[in-house]
């Protein structure tokens, strides 16, 4: 066994910044759950397909990266309340078999269309942390700080800062607007909503605004680590996220944030330099994706309603 | 057509003979297909009738118990590989791997049932979709000699064919060109004949109704003893057990296994094969395995010549219509094809049930519309749209080879309507001789007896041409 300590903080921070990406789609899959006790698979594609919408404003159409995020980011959100409003309100909440239908029958299209559009190559998306002014100190174009002896990306610095004011904004939106509130009513009760008079329908197209706006952050935040965009980019991401959302618990926003930090740490530390360390190279890489599976196996074996989930009491 | 257009009493003469029609088209389909068919043709067969198998085990979960299960796909490759493995490394035969395949596939159902059956939700959704997208991956596994038994990304063939033995001959289809993927039929159609028998009885069994009533009302079960959980479990562990058998069979017929046929798209195309035939229903699993394979095929060919097509000839559009209708089917007909073929059926022929003295329930006469009938006019109908649909269809078909499916439609409605209306004509016929039907009916009728009569004799004659082609 080679304990190699040198090269740890090198593996945690590239976690770090994983597991925040997983934290933002994790925080997409959860804001639906929460209100709709539905799992939307086609969580990952909507943000691929705000990822390309990215692409085009920012690559083909060369609006500042920055707006275009923005823009983007708008423009899914008021896909999401479309797909809300056409797709899913028709169908009993309660039975989940149709809805998660639809959630599959939108995978497979948004993933064809895009890929018809955009063929499965892989499209280089500028880096939002790629350019920085000169007195940034690089080695080889990337720019980093030494920490612990470790290179500290400033890339990984950009993907918290810009989580961290997601989330805050996100804080502020749930906790001081009147749209916030309504929806914490719904995600807590439905019925009770409805009847102090929340409009619920609208409150739901609210909730897929938002996570269909966090999908699109983190899929463009991820697009960097991929190379590019491409219509499959999101299909591990999302194991991951859904991965991250059952650790940290399904109906827990915070819990999805921690809970996808912690699969990016497991990932990064646990698999990949834990295998370095037992195997003396990077066997373990491939068992990466199988570590997600392990963790929501696990979770479900010991704690069910993840980390920070409420655990649920069936009233018969 | 708002009356049936004919009323038989349940178990009555007539009835039991309608009941033999059904029985002999599904045996005459069952023996032309290896008979008529192009070899190629019975490969996509083949493939269509494991599909159902796998279909059915995805059923026996989403549909007969309410739970979600989106990763049968997994247990479907753990099967081929387990099968692939043993028969070309170790030089098992097929059969010997049969019981290995099933007690793996259950094993493995329980390992991954059992955290997620626990508990109540989405959750075994999670658990069986982050299964489906990590299986192709652990197949490529150096360690433990994973790669070495599974060939790793370039797949594993195997080297000996199946053929039938000497004193098999007989098989319709087995002898000549065709012989190896008749054969395959045959056995694929022998074990899906012996997995619908197991799994009718299994959910008549005591297990069975347990499973059936968690679906109906969860709390209500609990309260009558069912234990939850293990119930859940068993159900899904024969569930992944019989899509192992599906993995078998796949192998049994591709003679090929590879981690890329074992992805999170074969796992959806099985749920829209579920959707497409009916959640919940036996036939439906069939009928879907039968659709899915068809518009799988179908979608290939709209897009080839609209240049949309990726290197297997798989265009991006084909998920692209799978997923259009997935959403129509779940929005407009979301018992699938079994019901609305359930409708088309109740509106050709009606079953009066029988009181337990052994009448029918309501006297047959008072479904009679007397003079006022309109039958003989709906079976004139019928008599006329399919040979017309046929005429078009063979029309078109020369214009563009593409266009092909309307006569192929038209084909299958004439050798289901066409007797159908011969049928009603006669009825009618002799309810006119009775004096119970005016007589304008009388032309109609006889139309309609005659036309469907010829639509009956063009379909013998057109198997039989392509009978004598074949051979």
């Amino acid at each position: 066994m080679n304990w190699n300590f040198d090269v740890l903080p090198d593996f945690i921070f590239n976690g770090l910044s994983l597991g925040a990406i997983y934290g933002t789609v994790a925080l997409a899959l959860v804001l639906i759950f929460k209100a709709t006790t539905l799992i939307n698979f086609a969580t990952g594609e909507l943000a691929m397909l705000g990822a390309f919408l990215v692409y085009v404003l920012h690559m083909e159409q060369g609006i500042w990266l920055w707006l275009s995020m923005l823009l983007a980011m708008l423009l899914s959100a008021g896909l999401g309340v479309l797909i809300e409003r056409s797709l899913t309100r028709p169908f009993d909440p309660e039975d989940h078999l149709p809805v998660v239908l639809i959630t599959l029958g939108l995978f497979l299209i948004i993933n064809a269309v895009a890929g018809d559009i955009w063929n499965y190559q892989v499209r280089i998306l500028s880096n939002p942390f790629g350019k920085f002014p000169d007195w940034v100190p690089s080695v080889g174009g990337d720019r980093f700080v030494e920490v612990l002896g470790s290179r500290l990306k400033y890339q990984s610095i950009g993907i918290w800062v810009t989580l961290a004011l997601a989330l805050f904004i996100l804080g502020l939106i749930l906790n001081k607007t009147k749209a916030g509130l309504a929806f914490r009513a719904v995600s807590s009760n439905v019925e009770s909503a409805r009847l102090v008079g929340v409009h619920t329908g609208r409150t739901l197209g609210f909730g897929w605004a938002i996570a269909s706006a966090f999908g699109t952050l983190g899929a463009v935040l991820v697009a960097p680590q991929l190379g590019g965009v491409n219509p499959n980019m999101m299909a591990t991401i999302l194991i991951y996220a859904l991965a991250g959302a059952a650790l940290g618990g399904l109906d827990s926003l915070g819990g999805a944030v921690l809970g996808g930090i912690l699969v990016g740490l497991i990932q990064a530390v646990l698999v990949t330099w834990g295998g370095v360390v037992v195997f003396g190279q990077l066997y373990m890489s491939i068992l990466q994706l199988a570590a997600a599976f392990l963790i929501i196996l696990i979770v479900l074996l010991f704690r069910p309603a993840g980390l920070f989930g409420t655990r649920r009491v069936e009233r018969v | 057509m708002s009356e049936p257009l004919v009323v038989v009493a349940k178990d009555s003469a007539e009835h039991k003979r309608w009941k033999y029609v059904q029985w002999l088209y599904l045996a005459g389909f069952l023996v032309l297909a290896p008979l008529v068919l192009e070899p190629f043709e019975i490969g996509k067969m083949n493939r269509a009738l494991i599909m159902s198998v796998a279909i059915l085990a995805v059923n026996l979960v989403v549909g007969f118990n309410g739970m979600l299960a989106l990763g049968h796909s997994a247990f479907m490759g753990i099967g081929a590989f387990v099968t692939a493995s043993m028969v070309q490394d170790e030089n098992w035969d097929y059969w010997q791997v049969l019981p290995v395949v099933l007690i793996v596939g259950f094993i493995m159902g329980v390992v991954i049932g059992l955290p997620a059956l626990r508990v109540k939700g989405l959750y075994l959704a999670l658990v069986t979709i982050a299964q489906a997208a990590v299986f192709p991956t652990l197949v490529n596994i150096d360690e433990l000699g994973i790669a070495a038994r599974t060939g790793g990304p370039n797949g594993k063939g195997v080297s000996e064919e199946v053929i039938a033995p000497g004193y098999l001959e007989w098989l319709p289809g087995v002898d000549g060109a065709r012989g190896g993927s008749a054969y395959r039929y045959w056995i694929i159609i022998l074990m899906l004949g012996i997995t619908l028998l197991v799994i009718t009885n299994y959910l008549r069994s005591r297990p069975g109704r347990a499973v059936l009533a968690i679906r109906d009302n969860e709390a209500g079960a609990a309260v009558y003893g069912v234990n939850l959980p293990i119930v859940k479990t068993m159900n899904f562990a024969i569930s992944a057990s019989l899509g192992s058998l599906a993995g078998l069979m796949w192998c049994l017929d591709k003679g090929f296994v590879a981690g890329q046929d074992f992805t999170f798209l074969l796992a959806i195309d099985l749920i829209i094969g579920l959707v497409l035939g009916g959640v919940g229903t036996i036939q439906g699993s069939i009928v879907g395995g039968l659709f899915v394979v068809w518009v799988n095929d179908l979608t290939k060919r709209i897009s080839i010549p609209l240049g949309l097509y990726t290197l297997n000839g798989d265009g991006p559009l084909a998920k692209a219509i799978f997923g259009l209708i997935l959403i129509l089917f779940t929005f407009f007909a979301p018992g699938g094809i079994v019901s609305l073929a359930r409708m088309v059926q109740s509106k050709l022929i009606k079953v009066v049930p029988l009181t337990p003295a052994g009448d029918p329930i309501q006297p047959i006469s008072s479904f009679d519309p007397g003079m006022e009938s309109k039958r003989a006019d709906s079976a004139l109908k019928l008599a006329i749209v399919p040979p017309v649909l046929l005429a078009v269809g063979w029309l078109l078909m020369n214009v563009d080879s593409l266009i092909v499916g309307v006569f192929a439609f038209g084909l299958r409605m004439t050798i289901l309507l066409a007797p159908v209306a011969m049928l009603v004509g006669s009825n009618e016929l002799k309810a006119h001789a009775d004096g119970n039907r005016a007589d304008s009916v009388q032309g109609t009728a006889n139309m309609a007896r005659l036309l469907g009569a010829a639509g009956t004799l063009f379909v013998i004659v057109y198997a039989l041409q392509r009978f004598v082609v074949n051979y």
